[in-house]
């Protein structure tokens, strides 16, 4: 029995993401919410101490709780629906979190960026590009609207692809898209604990200011296919290609 | 591959380096390498023109402008493995490795199925002890985890690998890595390149020539003997040594 639907699928096509609310229970959203709280430097029962608390990474991503999010939920196996099953490398998520700021005056996004590029702090070498082809990101708190919601550009995904079809994937300077692409309207990604958004890799997105009460808690997977080295430097016409349960 | 003339026992394929135009982008290159009749060319990650990770330019881009002249591609140099980060030169193999990897997967896309790579250069004999220490377990590293390509080591000007000693220490104990016989840093180190040639012969994967002194007669007899068949990389359109060189190898 499948988990996306035919009509899944093709949102995800046009928008380059999709939000579902049904693919964790309760044991696994528990689960990864008190390994993060075991390893926050605030008091779980006030919120005031929330504001501006630390550190962001606070349980590595190989905790079981939070690798289990993804693995041994429905999760992987909706994504290989996208990709194709057995072609996607299994992959746990790592704990990003955006700390309420305790002030009212939040503001969208500013711009947004496409993942896996150098910049002198992030670890990916330089000139070079770490690619991949499904994100997820995974909410283990309520996220309401202006709480720092993981925020989306749809339709970017397309752009991408049309660009780098001829375009060098290094040509996007630390993977900042603001002067690339003609983004639309962002989309703020909010909804109970228990969310799940997936986007295609070279979807723009990016952070926000979180000017609500609650930590913003999520997850994030990056999951790329099996065959990634023979294929990472192809744009072919059709997109999809690489995507059997798109096409 | 284009540029292969067979004559006696071994396959001549002349290609011209991008290093011999070094400011000529993809496409003038293209059309320089159609003017001089070559069939193929050489082209270098970074440090030319018309390296392949220009901004205007795709890998697609890159396959269709070779298509497109009916110039191949023989010949393909990675960033140097200097086990050091470039933007801090903090020694860490594994960030230069992931470099390398990255850029040897973009030759794949392009083709080639050798690669070149040389050393980098240091500045202390500190640096130079975990230099040789980083080029033996990176290319080993490299060798391992991508199998379907052959790696091809070369000299460098001020690198830990110049010196016929230098080859000696350092490569005599790795398997599975070829030789660039790569004239000009030879040279520079004083190195008989005729003697060279004979020595390392049966590992040579790639031979680059300039238009200095170079003993094309004992180094196409060493190469001939071991019957080599890769690419023989012209870094000069001059004529008077294209011609030494079809005539010698051909």
């Amino acid at each position: 029995m499948p988990y996306l639907s035919a009509e899944d699928k093709q949102s995800f096509k046009e928008n380059g993401y999709l939000i579902r609310h049904d693919l964790l229970n309760h044991e696994h959203i528990q689960a990864a919410s008190d390994a993060i709280w075991a390893g926050l430097d605030a008091d779980r029962t006030d919120p005031a101490t929330w504001i501006g608390a630390g550190p962001r990474v606070p349980v590595p991503g190989s905790h079981a709780a939070i690798r289990g999010t993804v693995m041994d939920s429905p999760v992987f196996a909706a994504a290989e629906e996208l990709v194709g099953k057995d072609r996607l490398n299994p992959g746990g998520p790592g704990p990003h979190l955006v700390f309420p700021t305790g002030e009212h005056d939040w503001a969208p996004a500013s711009g947004g960026h496409l993942d896996g590029y150098y910049t002198p702090t992030n670890g990916v070498p330089e000139g070079t590009v770490g690619l991949f082809h499904v994100g997820v990101t995974i909410y283990v708190e309520d996220i309401e609207p202006r709480g720092g919601g993981f925020t989306v550009w749809p339709g970017s995904h397309r752009q991408a692809a049309n660009y780098f079809r001829d375009h060098s994937f290094l040509s996007i300077n630390g993977g900042s898209s603001r002067d690339v692409f003609d983004l639309p309207e962002q989309v703020e990604v909010t909804g109970p604990a228990g969310t799940v958004c997936f986007w295609h890799g070279q979807t723009v997105h990016s952070g926000s200011k979180n000017c609500a009460r609650n930590i913003r808690m999520a997850l994030i997977a990056r999951l790329a296919r099996k065959d990634l080295n023979d294929i990472r430097f192809e744009t072919p016409d059709d997109m999809w290609t690489y995507w059997e349960g798109i096409q | 591959m284009a540029g292969h003339v067979m004559a006696g026992n071994l396959t001549m394929n002349c290609v011209l380096s991008a290093a011999a135009e070094p400011e000529l982008e993809l496409a003038a290159l293209l059309a320089a390498a159609q003017q001089d009749e070559f069939g193929a060319i050489e082209l270098f990650r970074h440090r030319t023109s018309s390296c392949v990770v220009r901004d205007n330019l795709s890998v697609r881009d890159i396959r269709n402008a070779l298509a497109a002249s009916q110039v191949k591609l023989a010949a393909y140099e990675i960033r140097p493995l200097t086990g050091r980060k470039a933007d801090s030169d903090e020694r860490n193999l594994p960030y230069n490795l992931r470099q390398l990897e990255w850029d040897t997967h973009l030759g794949r896309a392009l083709g080639i199925q050798t690669i070149s790579v040389r050393s980098g250069t240091t500045s202390s004999q500190e640096q130079a002890q975990e230099a040789r220490a980083d080029l033996v377990e990176g290319l080993g590293q490299l060798v391992e985890r991508i199998p379907d390509v052959t790696f091809a080591v070369g000299p460098a000007v001020d690198s830990v690998l110049q010196t016929a000693a230098d080859f000696d220490e350092l490569l005599s104990g790795i398997d599975g890595v070829g030789v660039i016989l790569d004239v000009a840093p030879l040279r520079a180190a004083a190195v008989d390149l005729a003697a060279f040639a004979r020595d390392w012969a049966q590992q040579v994967s790639l031979v680059r020539l300039d238009d200095g002194d170079v003993p094309v007669d004992e180094i196409a007899d060493a190469l001939t003997a071991a019957d080599f068949n890769g690419p023989i990389v012209l870094e000069s359109r001059d004529a008077d040594l294209r011609q030494r060189v079809q005539t010698r190898f051909g």
